[in-house]
């Protein structure tokens, strides 16, 4: 299993002018008629990419890019129960673990593959071909410390990367 | 979304102002700085001393006049337990050199920060007990909400807009007061150790006794994160 903290350094609202075309192209052949679509820059320690956010289906969605405009990844905000029961179970059993108790905050469903099949799978739900993965961010308590997590899991629900989530300091909210 | 929440602001300050002027009422003010220093002891636990001083520049009761008084300075420690990454209990104390007595504090405090897509709100439940010439005891309730001028969240070298209101009950002498302090600032969020902010503080009292008073000022932070 992988350990990491990655941390963004700077994320900030761009024009869709500013968008590369392909990624332009793709968004709206694959989303038709999406609205309020917002398009974000984000650089951290490892990469550069373009965002797009936006309400599709009455779920959020982000999809992004690479700097040349190609399809990296989609990912869709779900609720826990619309997870299948085994896959939960397997979820469950993953963080347990690591952790003795667990609270999820906010889970997304990762989809990846081929920019053909992934366009498929938002207009046609045709999810045969692309790559399924839950990322969810959840407190993990162990017997002294409570942080919050991102893990990553594979379709059944193993654990395959998890990483700490760093909060911004909230010292001008709490004095 | 910025916009909406700067013109509910300026539009509730003028309101306020407008009937302060017009009641001819205690309304005062001045700059109001304050500094807060904050480091973690252990993984659960943090430490956090805040120093803020007012410094009074304009008095309008009858007449308006301006001129420099000194107001009060408060020093403050606190130490907090961190019940989850979002949820805290504080305990605390400060003393006060006032223009007027001295007093010391005690203060208990839970607070949560809730993320929202792109803000963040702050709950602030506050008990105090002031041992000054009487003693005073307050319950107060502050909701905050931070949000980001440039993308979904405040990075650093980035602006942002925070808001925050606070009412407050107090208990003196078997009689009840009621206070409220409405604030706004624009943030800059320099790297994860510091952040400045600056903006106005309206505060206005004595809303359930004679004499309603409001307080204007002028306020700039700075936030050390170790």
């Amino acid at each position: 299993m992988l350990l990491a903290q990655t941390k963004v350094e700077i994320e900030k609202r761009v024009a869709r002018n500013k968008v590369p075309e392909d990624a332009v192209a793709w968004l709206e052949d694959a989303y038709k008629n999406a609205s309020n679509v917002k398009w974000y820059y984000e650089q951290n320690s490892d990469k550069e990419s373009f965002e797009a956010k936006f309400k599709w289906k009455r779920q959020w969605h982000s999809v992004e890019f690479t700097t040349n405009g190609k399809l990296e990844d989609i990912e869709i905000a779900i609720s826990w129960e619309s997870i299948a029961k085994d896959t939960r179970e397997q979820i469950e059993t993953a963080i347990r673990e690591e952790f003795q108790s667990f609270k999820i905050k906010k889970i997304q469903k990762q989809l990846s593959g081929d920019e053909d099949d992934l366009k498929d799978a938002i207009d046609e739900e045709e999810l045969n071909d692309v790559t399924i993965r839950y990322e969810i961010i959840f407190i993990g308590k162990t017997a002294t410390k409570k942080h919050l997590w991102e893990g990553t899991f594979s379709k059944e629900g193993l654990l395959l990367t998890k990483r700490r989530v760093l909060l911004r300091a909230s010292d001008n909210l709490n004095y | 979304m910025n916009h909406s929440f700067l013109t509910i602001f300026l539009s509730m300050l003028l309101v306020c102002l407008s009937l302060g002027a017009s009641a001819q009422q205690d309304f005062y003010g001045g700059l109001f700085p304050e500094a807060a220093l904050s480091y973690k002891i252990g993984s659960n636990w943090k430490i956090t001393h805040k120093v803020e001083n007012q410094n009074g520049l304009f008095y309008t009761s009858k007449e308006q006049t301006w001129r420099y008084f000194y107001e009060r300075t408060d020093l403050q420690s606190f130490v907090a337990y961190s019940i989850s990454p979002f949820l805290s209990i504080t305990a605390g104390y400060q003393y006060r050199l006032d223009s007027d007595a001295n007093s010391h504090r005690s203060i208990q405090q839970l607070s949560y920060v809730q993320k929202a897509i792109r803000s963040r709100l702050g709950h602030r439940i506050r008990l105090d007990q002031t041992y000054g010439n009487d003693f005073l005891f307050r319950f107060r309730y502050r909701f905050s909400v931070e949000v980001p001028l440039s993308g979904l969240s405040v990075d650093p070298n980035e602006w942002y807009l925070k808001m925050s209101d606070e009412p407050i009950i107090g208990f003196e002498k078997g009689k009840t007061s009621l206070e409220n302090r409405l604030a706004g600032a624009f943030g800059y969020h320099i790297n994860d150790h510091h952040k400045i902010e600056s903006g106005l503080d309206y505060r206005t009292d004595r809303w359930l006794a004679d004499g309603f008073r409001h307080r204007l000022w002028y306020k700039i932070s700075y936030y050390v994160n170790l």
